[in-house]
């Protein structure tokens, strides 16, 4: 699904080689610019010093805008803090990629972003403002958006920053429980080590370069 | 919320149009009261073809288009550069392109196409409010009975009027809301440059208003 061979950045400076396939992994920076950076690259925001990142078997660096946009159709993202939209409220934001790419009708979309919500314990009205949720709360959200998406690749943004580690330990079970999330390819990008205990998946350690 | 897009377009509609009927009509009525006194200080009250002539051709070429312009630019001008500044900086719009939403598609078009309808629609009810509002003034001050003033409506109406009318709001509606959105996008780094950009919007519209008016009154 992910494949990087010899990926150099402005910060990435040792050449970065993984391949991510069906299931959790996880990758390791010890900076927030490099994991940043690698993000960036791989939604094609930022093309690579060197190095090639092949996504869904295309190269980034030789598609067109237009097929940019259809693969990042398919990548389902959680933001640290969420990545919430302040003029939506909580439910606007959940609902919106579902509802702009027309993966299901409004009906069913509502039917099941409603019961995910209760899963995800959500307790405020869904149409809260997002400056009056939590940190944890936006990221539930940003959880919500991505399970009603139902995309290929699921890429986890340094989402445990700012959280407890009860709220982590709740995301990580969360995401594990669901079956609809079998069969995908998740990825985590991680830039706190302590982070590792939650994702018991493959874990590229950059600084490192160990498997786990 | 179904259609994400029509939903934005929808609100801008809302903010843009609806949220600024009392401020449009109360203005386009006080509007067109001063417009009455200085009319039939020149012509005379007495007058109606005059004053109704008079009253028509600045209320529909002019003055309506123009001055609810002026509205939308001091509400939704500023508010849409900001907003949309904001966004950038707060890395919003990063979100949104980077869940394969375009910006063009979800957060100009809409934009554009509804602060034009609600030029447009605000226009009209400037020019209502402004027309009729002067003349009730004007029978209540003359002896000449409101009909009057009616007939003579239709007497002066024409349909080039209207088309002037409508090309003007419309081109302004999508000129304020443009620039706005270019401002509002334009921002780089700092939080400093939206009060900037929201001026800068403001002006540039304010000029190119100006500009077009002319333009469209020398064709």
């Amino acid at each position: 699904m992910i494949k990087c061979t010899g990926l150099q950045g402005e910060f990435i400076k040792e050449a970065l080689n993984i391949e991510v396939q069906k299931g959790s992994w996880a990758i390791y920076f010890k900076a927030q610019d490099e994991a940043d950076e690698f993000f960036e690259m791989l939604l094609g925001f930022k093309k690579p010093l060197s190095g090639k990142l092949i996504l869904m078997n295309k190269e980034l660096n030789t598609i067109s805008k237009e097929e940019l946009f259809a693969l990042r159709k398919r990548i389902g993202i959680v933001f640290p803090g969420g990545g919430l939209i302040s003029n939506l409220r909580a439910w606007e934001n959940m609902s919106l990629p579902a509802l702009y790419h027309r993966v299901d009708s409004f009906e069913i979309i509502k039917e099941k972003g409603l019961k995910l919500l209760e899963e995800l314990g959500f307790k405020k009205p869904p149409l809260t403002r997002i400056s009056e949720l939590t940190i944890f709360e936006r990221v539930l959200i940003g959880l919500g958006r991505v399970f009603l998406l139902m995309p290929d690749i699921i890429i986890f943004h340094r989402i445990f920053e700012g959280l407890s580690g009860e709220e982590k330990g709740f995301i990580y079970s969360f995401i594990k429980s669901r079956k609809d999330f079998e069969g995908k390819a998740m990825l985590w990008i991680l830039t706190q080590k302590e982070e590792e205990v939650f994702i018991p998946a493959v874990i590229f350690d950059t600084n490192e370069e160990v498997a786990k | 919320m179904r259609d994400p897009r029509a939903e934005v377009l929808l609100r801008q509609i809302y903010f843009t149009g609806l949220q600024a009927l009392p401020l449009t009509a109360l203005s386009g009525l006080l509007i067109g009261l001063i417009m009455l006194l200085e009319i039939s200080s020149i012509a005379g009250i007495q007058s109606a073809g005059v004053v109704v002539k008079l009253l028509l051709w600045l209320n529909l070429r002019e003055m309506g288009p123009f001055f609810t312009g002026l509205i939308i630019l001091t509400r939704s001008g500023t508010a849409i550069a900001t907003e949309l500044s904001t966004m950038k900086l707060n890395r919003e719009l990063f979100y949104l392109e980077a869940m394969g939403i375009k910006i063009g598609n979800y957060l100009v078009i809409p934009r554009l196409i509804g602060a034009s309808l609600s030029s447009i629609i605000l226009t009209v009810y400037f020019q209502l409010f402004g027309l009729f509002g002067a003349l009730f003034l004007a029978s209540l001050l003359s002896s000449i009975p409101f009909s009057e003033y009616g007939e003579a409506i239709i007497a002066n109406f024409s349909f080039q009027q209207m088309a002037v009318t409508f090309s003007k709001s419309l081109l302004f509606g999508l000129a304020i809301s443009g620039i706005s959105i270019w401002q509002g996008l334009s921002v780089k780094k700092s939080p400093t440059e939206i009060p900037q950009r929201a001026t800068k919007a403001v002006t540039g519209s304010l000029f190119t208003l100006f500009l077009l008016d002319v333009i469209i009154n020398l064709l």
